[in-house]
């Protein structure tokens, strides 16, 4: 098992669909190399999640292969799962914060519980991952007197403070003001210069400008296009549907 | 009809079982939260102890004031009757075997797992329970945190150290009041029994004391998570099992209180 912090994570995905998919005829290959942000989209938002859970190793597989770091998950213990959390970051769509804790401890408890940092690094690395998320908000507030955004924005550095090498986000932009998506957009293309994205979406904004690698996930099929050029050309009638409605 | 006559000795025995399955449950539950090797790796560290602290004001100090009312009060309604009444029957040495038997082993460890039930289980259960019912818990899973180790056991332990020092305050206190009263009130020679109670106490007993309060703390901390870790998805399963936790609660402290007096209690003089 590769764990060590300079290598890279890796997932990949032979013939591979997740439980509760199974009505999908052809299944997901998936390889992911640094600088990839990977793109899911499709009208149902549960099977993109269950595909994101299914990949980050939170859900169960129906059939085919899936590796991370080139292991095969049913070979991974318990304890390397912990140590696989750290690397491969998912955030669902409600991104949940602790509600008891303030924003800043909701960011530096996961570095705490696993001994990355003291309390003043932790503290002085949260204030970098601030800055660098463009985060605004009082830290010493509990989540819920924040903001969406800032929630998010919390969300993302308590799972960077892990310093992970794959980020997998379900659709993060859903509880945000349009406005509000160039800030996330802005941090996220950046951070996943040398490092993993794998993100549900329906912003076509976002795919359009930075997905290296798109799958849609239709009712009955899984297809893989290379860039969103051949997204728009596709003449597959579902395709056309899902991007009709997006534009609508 | 003849169908549900034969199903009725099925009912009958799913109803017996159901006790024992359900203490054995949270038996499994609570030597789980206590068990620090689970997943091969030790960790009460910065984050759990922070947990462990937080718990220990919230069910230990934030409780004084209350638990102090009600040592007082008990001092005086109870601590200064029994000392009344049975010295009227008896001679100072069964009045104080009485005093240490009912106030300091019974009342102080059953009245401070009564405030304890009610202020900081049923507070575990909604706060676990809301975590679980907003997929916080789920968050915190997804980091790599053994819930156990973060959540659960700092709680458990929290409330076992709370209940035992709490105990031993209202022992005290229920003591001190009441022999306070009645000197100030009818004789001063009842300052007496302050050094004759504290000879009195038996190492033995102490210990037993300390292990049935500490024992007592953790079963109300273990209880109160595992109903909190029942919530699914709707939130009416909150104050149900909000309720249940209290409930069972004082059930299991009281048989298991029960079963302490019946088999480590010393004879009666």
């Amino acid at each position: 098992m590769k764990t060590a912090s300079t290598e890279q994570s890796s997932i990949t995905a032979v013939n591979f669909s997740p439980t509760l998919t199974q009505g999908l005829k052809s299944p997901l290959q998936l390889n992911t190399s640094p600088g990839d942000i990977i793109c899911f989209i499709g009208s149902k938002e549960n099977i993109l999640d269950t595909y994101l859970r299914a990949l980050a190793g939170l859900h169960p597989i129906a059939e085919g292969d899936l590796f991370i770091n080139q292991e095969p998950i049913e070979s991974i213990s318990p304890k390397q799962w912990s140590l696989l959390r750290q690397e491969i970051a998912y955030i669902s769509k409600e991104a949940p914060l602790l509600s008891v804790l303030s924003g800043m401890n909701n960011v530096i408890f996961p570095a705490l519980y696993h001994g990355i940092y003291d309390r003043d690094q932790a503290l002085l690395k949260a204030t970098e991952l601030f800055a660098e998320l463009g985060y605004q908000g009082d830290s010493d507030l509990l989540p819920a007197y924040l903001e969406p955004l800032e929630r998010l924005q919390l969300a993302l550095a308590r799972a960077l403070m892990l310093k992970p090498k794959v980020l997998v986000l379900n659709n993060p932009w859903h509880s945000l003001a349009p406005y509000e998506y160039s800030v996330l957009n802005t941090f996220l293309r950046h951070w996943s210069r040398n490092k993993v994205l794998i993100v549900s979406t329906d912003s076509l904004h976002f795919v359009r400008q930075y997905a290296t690698k798109i799958y849609f996930i239709g009712p009955n099929k899984v297809t893989y296009f290379q860039s969103w050029t051949s997204l728009i050309e596709s003449e597959r009638v579902e395709v056309r549907d899902f991007l009709a409605q997006l534009s609508e | 009809m003849m169908q549900r006559i034969l199903r009725f000795p099925g009912f009958i025995g799913r109803q017996a079982i159901r006790p024992f399955s359900y203490g054995f449950a949270v038996l499994l539950f609570t030597l789980r939260a206590l068990n620090p090797h689970q997943q091969g790796v030790f960790r009460l560290n910065q984050g759990s102890y922070r947990t462990l602290v937080g718990q220990l004001i919230f069910s230990g100090i934030d409780a004084l004031p209350a638990i102090s009312l009600l040592a007082f009060a008990s001092g005086l309604a109870v601590t200064s009757q029994i000392i009344l009444t049975i010295q009227l029957i008896g001679d100072r040495t069964e009045v104080i075997d009485i005093l240490v038997r009912v106030v300091v082993f019974e009342l102080s460890t059953l009245l401070t797992a009564i405030l304890l039930i009610g202020r900081s289980g049923s507070a575990i259960t909604v706060d676990l329970g809301n975590m679980k019912l907003n997929r916080e818990l789920e968050g915190v899973e997804m980091l790599g945190i053994n819930l156990n180790h973060f959540l659960i056991t700092p709680r458990v332990l929290g409330a076992g150290l709370a209940q035992a020092m709490l105990a031993i305050y209202f022992a005290f206190f229920a003591i001190v009041t009441g022999v306070f009263f009645l000197a100030f009130s009818h004789d001063p020679g009842y300052f007496n029994y302050l050094p004759e109670i504290a000879a009195s106490l038996h190492p033995y007993n102490l210990v037993i004391f300390l292990v049935k309060n500490l024992l007592f703390g953790i079963i109300i901390g273990a209880t109160a998570c595992y109903h909190a870790l029942q919530v699914e998805r709707s939130r009416t399963e909150l104050p149900q099992q909000t309720q249940r936790a209290i409930v069972n609660s004082i059930g299991i402290v009281f048989v298991l209180n029960a079963i302490f007096v019946l088999f480590m209690q010393p004879p009666i003089l």
